[in-house]
């Protein structure tokens, strides 16, 4: 049997393992270890080896694997971010600061028409620059604003909307959770890929606003215009979202001049939140608790699916699959954007059934070498750019398949808060902020210095 | 629905044991990692000029600790991704019956990995497996995994049933069941 097909069968029962509703991650270990088996016994095989021995080897390789691909993983000094980033995040929730950045950006912009939903997402981009986590900004900025909004009698469209889609800033701002897997899975730099998001983060959170600048304008009754509050109140909100100010610009900005490494960011971020909650009293034993049990829930999410991925992607270069992808599409005549294309228009179909992470980690082997070996007009010394490059482009893409029906992950999420809204308005809601995202990869794909250039300057 | 008295003891033993080792266990050493690497940074390296030796392999302990701890909590608490495209699809009988049956299959693997694991830590040692710079051995590390990873097992196998005898299963500290 040749490789090819041996691979292509893989990946054909890791969708049926997944559409039986097997875990991802144990999908690509038991897919990974059963393929490596057979493709190490086909290999020997082929080349005159006796199929007991053949098949004992085969056995031997993918044990190995097993156990030595899993410890890699748990032991990978550069994943340590997770954790920490994590516990940042979750106590930078209970710590009162994600309701502390809505509020200074109501403040200022409430008044505008759509104001609250701009203000929102505005607070999303702040809360993702505290959590790598989209599904955490939906919730903590969906519990917090969409109340806000139905008091001044926002559509259940354009207000489910702006949290749906601003919660999915979390995925590509820094500390982005996408970006580790990303960077982890590729071998790139975890800081170079956290700057990276930033301009970019930043443009798409002003399109997110624009769109619902847009969307007011043709219907202004969805956002309506709240009151005006007084410049004490501005003022007082916005010092009051100082502690936020103080612990993203020491871990971001600690990281972009080489102060630290992002490891180090990474814990001394958390460090910083754990004194501002202290420091507001908001740390009782149930907090602690709830803090520590969702930090080894979310741990257990990404470290076991980083498992996963690391048991599947041996099998999947013995198969040498990926290799015979990047022959087939860099042999068609469309050049390195056409083919950037269909990959992409392949993200966003998949985007459609599957979790963000998930993708990632299932998709980036097949994808990586066909990425690697097209240009798009990159210097090659600048090779490992290209590479960040392409990491922010799947990052939005990734966004886009968080917020794409039917199983948008971010829409069920703010569902969960708002129950009485139905889900086919949350949808609704959502397409003016997916074609922003759209557009946003078109601005990436014209000037890649959106995302490239802020890793360039970057110290260290 | 299953209610959680209706659980075996066993059952509700687990659930304690794995709560009290992601709460404690994983607590104390979010807690390390935090401190140390914090105090290694702002106290030893920028202020002092000193770093400590062999924080970066303590901290990388603290890692294979922490996911020993998280996998099998993970596993309880429904943290691990599943896929829901086709489930309203099928009968509610084919879903349970294809849900026991994926978890007898992943219980098997899970235990096939522990026991891999294992024999790795008995070889670490042999093999020179150690940190860089304070050459602590992997060996007791792989056991640690082994053993997150067997009681994964015993997560699977109480999923097993509570989908026979429930068909549902109820997630540990949530009150959710899926």
């Amino acid at each position: 049997m040749s490789m090819s097909l041996l691979g292509i069968l893989g990946l054909l029962s890791l969708m049926v393992l997944l559409g039986l509703r097997f875990p991802v991650a144990l999908s690509m270990i038991l897919v990974g270890v059963v393929g490596t088996i057979a493709a190490t016994t086909n290999k020997f095989y082929l080349v005159g080896m006796d199929l007991d021995k053949a098949f004992d080897r085969g056995i031997r390789t993918a044990m190995s694997n097993l156990s030595g691909e899993t410890f890699e993983a748990a032991s990978n000094f550069n994943l340590l971010v997770i954790p920490m980033f994590v516990l940042m995040g979750n106590l930078a929730g209970v710590s009162g600061m994600s309701s502390d950045l809505f509020n200074a950006a109501y403040r200022w912009m409430g008044h505008m028409r759509g104001g609250l939903a701009s203000a929102t997402v505005a607070a999303c981009a702040g809360f993702a620059a505290l959590s790598g986590s989209s599904l955490a900004a939906a919730v903590t900025m969906g519990r917090v604003a969409l109340p806000e909004m139905k008091k001044f009698n926002y559509s259940d469209s354009l207000a489910t909307g702006s949290v749906a889609a601003g919660g999915t800033l979390g995925f590509l701002i820094p500390p982005s959770g996408g970006m580790i897997i990303y960077a982890v899975l590729t071998e790139q730099s975890i800081g170079r890929l956290f700057m990276a998001g930033v301009i970019p983060g930043i443009v798409l959170t002003l399109l997110f606003i624009g769109a619902i600048y847009q969307t007011v304008l043709r219907k202004p009754e969805v956002g309506p215009a709240g009151s005006k509050a007084p410049w004490p109140e501005r003022r007082a909100a916005l010092i009051s979202a100082l502690p936020f100010v103080f612990v993203v610009g020491i871990t971001i900005g600690g990281m972009y001049t080489g102060f630290f490494t992002p490891v180090e960011a990474s814990s001394v971020g958390a460090l910083l939140a754990l004194i501002v909650a202290i420091m507001r009293r908001s740390l009782g034993i149930k907090e602690i608790r709830e803090v520590i049990l969702q930090t080894m829930k979310a741990s257990a999410t990404v470290f076991l699916i980083i498992i996963g991925a690391f048991v599947f992607i041996p099998f999947m270069s013995i198969t040498e699959l990926p290799g015979q992808l990047v022959t087939l599409l860099t042999s068609l005549p469309i050049g390195d954007y056409g083919i950037l294309l269909i990959i992409i228009l392949i993200y966003m179909f998949l985007g459609m059934f599957l979790e963000g992470i998930a993708m990632l980690v299932l998709t980036i082997p097949v994808v990586l070498p066909i990425i690697a070996a097209l240009s798009f007009g990159f210097d090659p010394a600048l090779a490992d750019m290209k590479m960040i490059w392409f990491g922010v482009i799947v990052v939005i893409v990734l966004e886009m398949g968080m917020i794409s029906p039917p199983v948008g992950i971010n829409v069920f999420v703010v569902k969960s808060i708002a129950n009485n809204v139905p889900m086919r308005e949350i949808f609704r809601g959502i397409w003016p902020f997916w074609f922003a995202m759209a557009l946003m990869i078109v601005l990436l794909m014209l000037f890649p210095r959106i995302a490239v250039w802020l890793p360039m300057t970057m110290v260290g | 629905m299953a209610d959680p008295k209706e659980l075996p003891f066993i059952i509700r033993t687990l659930d304690k044991i794995l709560i009290g080792l992601a709460l404690f266990g994983g607590g104390a050493t979010l807690a390390f990692m935090v401190f140390v690497s914090s105090f290694n940074v702002i106290v030893m390296r920028k202020a002092l000029n000193s770093p400590v030796q062999g924080v970066e392999d303590l901290l990388i302990l603290s890692l294979v600790i922490l996911v020993a701890f998280a996998i099998p909590f993970g596993g309880r608490s429904g943290a691990h991704i599943e896929i829901e495209i086709f489930e309203s699809r099928m009968s509610p009988k084919f879903a349970n019956w294809s849900m026991i049956v994926l978890r007898l299959v992943a219980g098997a693997l899970m235990l096939v990995m522990a026991f891999q694991l294992l024999h790795a830590g008995q070889m670490a040692t042999k093999f020179g497996e150690t940190t860089q710079q304070l050459l602590i051995s992997y060996e007791p590390f792989y056991y640690l995994l082994a053993l997150g990873v067997g009681l994964y097992v015993l997560v699977l196998i109480s999923d097993v049933y509570q989908l026979v005898k429930f068909d549902t299963v109820r997630k540990s500290g949530s009150g959710e069941t899926s």
